[in-house]
């Protein structure tokens, strides 16, 4: 049981036995009235100065949640009013949504983090009321001289305790705006109150670190260039080995037709190397021309969980690659929040990119006319488009091993909308897909409890609550379908969610979506295959020797 | 409780405000004639205030919640209202929003069992509700143009007709004046009995509901039960809309108190949650297509960032990536 | 910097807004003159006091039909005992016609339902 996480039998006992807003106890004190704890496995570890430093963010200092005194700088209070006055003036998102809540109740019960911490302030509406109490002091019209009427309050530290608190148990997920007659979004506020933190120091170093070494090396994780290529080349003999099929990514090549971009979790970390070989399958198959960027390694963005100017810095080497490669487009991998910047933020921060073209499959002579601006295409819809028309070779009996349910990611489900074409994938490469109950998919899909940039080991006690509904929902169909494989397209949930499941389902594993066209993929002159990408058997797949017994 | 209290003594001082000041203390003009022109001035200045001071910040980024299926290959439906990919679209679903409160009707409700498990169960009642008093109130609000206008428009008199199709009582009874007390009691009783709702609502989400709650009840008074003279309301409100300072003799006390309360309300209006009226129109969430990889969305603030290049990564990689047979640009 | 449609959205919406809230300013009107009733000769008075009858007319015809045709009580007796058959013919015999009545009613909107089988014209 790692460290952090608290045991499974107290936290079932605190579920049904400890009185909470969820089951309808109303508490003892009003929302503002209870003060915030740090205790273990509720806070991240705070940046390290040097790489505050480096940054250029604000204030850097040795520091902790725990301590009383957090060393907020000198006029800590006017730097966050005028950045919020700033930021009221810059973001309409942010100025309505502070001004149009009714307070209807509708996003209470939808966020993850009250669902699995029956925490009042992790309902969507206290949480956004965080920032409104302090706007309302300061800012706007007249509800400002009846103060104790509209839960106006002022600023001190104890409210920059909360806003950390709780700015870091909101993942930016969306699914309360789904609910929202006004559509509200938190993701805009914590965004807004993560931005205000930076400007006083009070950071994370699980989110600082990533964006420093993307930064630096081109990827969260620090690789360095000839480390990155050794580990994709390690996974191309991997494959070899498994298939006899043998495959040569090319690296930074100029020319090439397109570029594939992913997270590096999926060149770096376990599962996601397996969703890697899979993307090298698949392109092998095709005979695709594409090449690999060791500059722009990197496909999520850490930077859009600090401050939007990060997340156009760290995001703007996507075209700043593309255009020195000379490629005609780029190919994006499977990941949650690098879709939501790629889909509704990279044209707008860094375009126009006039140096590309449309991207056109040369498989298919599909136009992506949707991705007509942006030139970027999401690798399950270039991927449904050759099973569409056809161009795959593709054996589904060779996933019969897998009992699957598909997990959409916030990002990809409510900030950009594909749920189709996953599905229509996971449909032709197994033959085993079951649905979650219908509130916890699609639109109104469950965070993994760990995105945003806490998905660090000394969280574990929030990531496990958090992510108690989604693993709710992969129980059910445990339970119903005897499923044991959850399919993601989210590096961050292939990072998160077998440590949610180790603990809430134990005997579910964890799957990128093409890692499992990766299994079923026949590809020209492969070996018979018995062992999927991870080595483990298939079913029907033995070895002659054992179908003789 | 304690939550509630305030706003229900101020709204019954408000109340009383005017009852006195007319019955008493004869400041019928006060109250029939000056209160109601600064009411409609800060209502309408205060409201066109507020909307332009949200459309002075930009939307710097194309955010809307896709709540279905985006436009993509050929051969995969789109959900236009959910995902709308252009102008038209989009309007549909804000339309959707103003006219069917849409997200609303998603509305579930969680509860957390033991084992531990959680379940959804559709929870409509707050759509029900919402519907039911927002457009309540549209009616009447509308029906009450037959005291603004001399020649009452057709489409006031179909309304009052719709409205009063039961016939019973007399004068005849409107439905709508039954829903939005029923409605107005459901929100308020709501706002008590859910905990969660009850912790998160303030004062000021109490007073509008009871300065609604006691305007209908005024209103429906004297229509009736306690009747004032309808004939002189009349000519009030028409020698105010001519701007015509003349106050007619004899219009009861109980007139001056629903009076009032709506001069309040609508003076309260612009400053406060009550905007949302304008707010669902404005928010990007909903009323902005998704097809921001199709057409570029531009922010007037892009800020100049100085990137990490490529030149730079080169420069301190060379001799690695040189090792590793990368390509670079400078040997 | 705006675009011009998202301007054209936006003031177009508040001058909506504006010409609904003051929808009945631009109307054309003038108060009504009421038309005041001509007594048979000057001592005779009404049922009630005019002030009573102009708010609350409506109340007392209700009545009036529940006992005329229910209890078939068709004496109205004042508080001062002057005695009124019930019926609209009584009150047309001051106030004249349905005229009378469909001036204030037309004016303010309101529609009896007295005529639908009483005096049809």
């Amino acid at each position: 049981m790692p460290k952090f996480a608290p045991k499974l039998s107290e936290l079932k006992k605190e579920f049904e036995e400890k009185p909470s807003l969820l089951k309808g106890d109303y508490p003892d004190k009003e929302l503002f009235d209870t003060p915030v704890e740090f205790r273990d496995g509720n806070w991240c570890y705070p940046a390290k100065p040097e790489i505050v430093e480096d940054l250029g963010f604000a204030n850097p200092r040795k520091w902790a949640p725990t301590d009383d005194d957090w060393k907020l700088p000198d006029g800590w209070e006017k730097t966050i009013k005028d950045g919020m006055k700033d930021r009221l003036e810059r973001f309409r998102s942010f100025k309505l949504f502070l001004d149009t809540c009714v307070r209807c109740g509708a996003c209470a019960d939808k966020c993850h983090f009250f669902l699995g911490t029956g925490d009042p302030k992790n309902m969507p509406v206290a949480r956004a009321e965080l920032i409104r109490s302090v706007y309302r002091n300061d800012f706007p019209l007249a509800e400002k001289i009846l103060k104790g009427f509209s839960g106006a309050r002022k600023l001190t530290p104890e409210v920059i305790k909360e806003w950390h608190m709780y700015f870091h148990q909101c993942t930016e997920c969306r699914r309360c705006s789904v609910f929202c007659p006004f559509g509200i979004d938190t993701a805009e506020i914590t965004m807004m109150g993560r931005e205000l933190l930076h400007l006083i120091g009070v950071n994370n170093n699980w989110i600082l670190g990533p964006v420093s070494n993307c930064n630096r090396t081109g990827n969260h994780l620090g690789i360095e260039p000839h480390t990155f290529v050794q580990n994709v080349e390690s996974l191309a003999e991997d494959i070899e080995d498994l298939t006899g099929v043998a495959i040569e990514p090319t690296f930074n090549r100029k020319g090439a037709e397109v570029l594939f971009i992913t997270p590096s979790g999926d060149v770096f970390a376990d599962p996601g190397v397996y969703t890697m070989m899979g993307y090298l399958l698949l392109f092998e198959h095709i005979g695709l021309d594409y090449t690999i960027s060791t500059y722009a390694s990197e496909g999520g963005n850490f930077g859009f969980f600090t401050s939007n100017e990060m997340a156009k810095k760290l995001n703007a080497k996507m075209y700043h690659e593309a255009k020195r490669l000379g490629v005609k487009w780029i190919l994006g991998g499977e990941c949650g929040h690098m879709w939501r910047v790629v889909h509704q933020y990279m044209d707008t921060m860094n375009g126009p990119a006039d140096f590309l073209e449309q991207p056109v499959s040369p498989v298919t002579g599909t136009k992506f006319s949707n991705a007509a601006s942006t030139k970027m295409v999401h690798i399950a819809e270039f991927t449904a488009d050759l099973i569409k028309h056809g161009k795959l070779k593709l054996d589904p009996k060779r996933n019969n091993h897998l009992k699957t349910t598909f997990h959409d990611s916030c990002n990809i489900a409510r900030g950009m909308g594909m749920l189709e074409e996953p599905r229509y994938i996971l449909n032709n490469v197994c033959n085993t897909f079951h649905e979650m109950p219908e509130n916890t998919i699609r639109e109104q899909t469950f965070c993994c409890g760990s995105g945003s940039g806490i998905n660090t080991e000394e969280y574990m006690d929030i990531r496990l609550r958090g992510g108690f509904p989604r693993a709710n929902a992969v129980r059910h169909v445990k339970e119903t379908h005897d499923v044991d494989s959850l399919v993601t397209i989210c590096a961050i949930d292939r990072a998160t969610l077998p440590a949610l499941m180790n603990y809430w389902n134990p005997g579910v594993s964890v799957y990128g979506l093409h890692e499992l066209v990766g299994n079923a993929l026949v590809m020209e002159g492969e070996n018979k295959r018995t062992e999927d990408l991870r080595e483990d058997p298939m079913a029907g797949f033995e070895d002659e020797e054992d179908d003789e017994d | 409780m304690k939550k509630a209290l305030m706003p229900l003594v101020m709204v019954v001082l408000l109340a009383l405000v005017p009852y006195v000041a007319v019955q008493f203390a004869g400041l019928d003009f006060l109250f029939g004639v000056i209160v109601p022109y600064v009411a409609i001035v800060v209502f309408i200045g205060g409201f066109v205030y507020r909307v332009v001071d949200w459309a002075r910040s930009p939307v710097p980024f194309r955010i809307p919640t896709t709540c279905g299926q985006e436009k993509s290959l050929d051969w995969i439906k789109q959900n236009r209202l959910e995902s709308p990919s252009n102008f038209w679209q989009a309007a549909a679903r804000v339309l959707s929003e103003v006219f069917f409160f849409r997200s609303l009707f998603r509305n579930t409700r969680a509860e957390l069992h033991n084992g531990p498990k959680l379940a959804y169960g559709s929870s409509k009642w707050l759509w029900l509700a919402g519907l039911a008093f927002h457009w309540s109130m549209l009616v009447i609000v509308l029906r009450h143009y037959r005291f603004f206008i001399a020649k009452v428009p057709g489409f006031v008199q179909l309304m009052e007709n719709v409205d009063g199709f039961l016939d019973v009582t007399l004068p005849a009874l409107y439905l709508t004046d039954v829903v939005i007390v029923a409605a107005v009691t459901f929100l308020v009783v709501r706002r008590f009995q859910d905990a969660k709702v009850r912790l998160i609502s303030l004062p000021a989400d109490y007073f509008p509901l009871f300065m609604i709650f006691a305007i209908a009840v005024v209103g429906i008074f004297m229509r009736y039960i306690t009747k004032v003279d309808v004939m002189s309301v009349k000519d009030l409100m028409i020698n105010l809309v001519h701007f015509n300072l003349t106050l007619p003799e004899g219009i009861g006390a109980l007139f001056y108190v629903h009076l009032f309360l709506v001069c309040v309300l609508a003076m309260y209006f612009p400053f406060s949650k009550l905007v949302h009226m304008g707010g669902i129109f404005m928010s990007p969430t909903r009323n902005l297509s998704n097809n921001s990889r199709e057409k570029r969305h531009v922010n007037p603030w892009n800020p100049d960032i100085k990137i990490r290049t490529y030149a730079e990564y080169e420069d301190e990689f060379r001799e690695k990536m040189k090792k590793a047979n990368l390509p670079v640009e400078k040997k | 910097m705006m675009k011009i449609r998202e301007l054209i959205l936006i003031f177009g919406g508040l001058a909506l807004f504006f010409f609904a809230v003051t929808y009945a300013f631009w109307q054309e009107g003038k108060p009504k003159k009421i038309s005041t009733p001509v007594a048979k000769s000057p001592s005779e008075q009404c049922v009630e006091s005019g002030e009573y009858m102009r708010e609350s007319h409506m109340l007392v015809l209700d009545e009036w039909r529940k006992s005329a045709v229910r209890d078939g009580d068709r004496i109205h007796v004042t508080p001062d005992g002057r005695e009124f058959e019930k019926s609209l013919s009584t009150c047309f015999e001051c106030h004249g016609s349905r005229g009378f009545c469909v001036n204030c009613h037309t004016y303010a909107s309101a529609r009896p339902n007295c005529f639908g089988c009483h005096h049809e014209m």
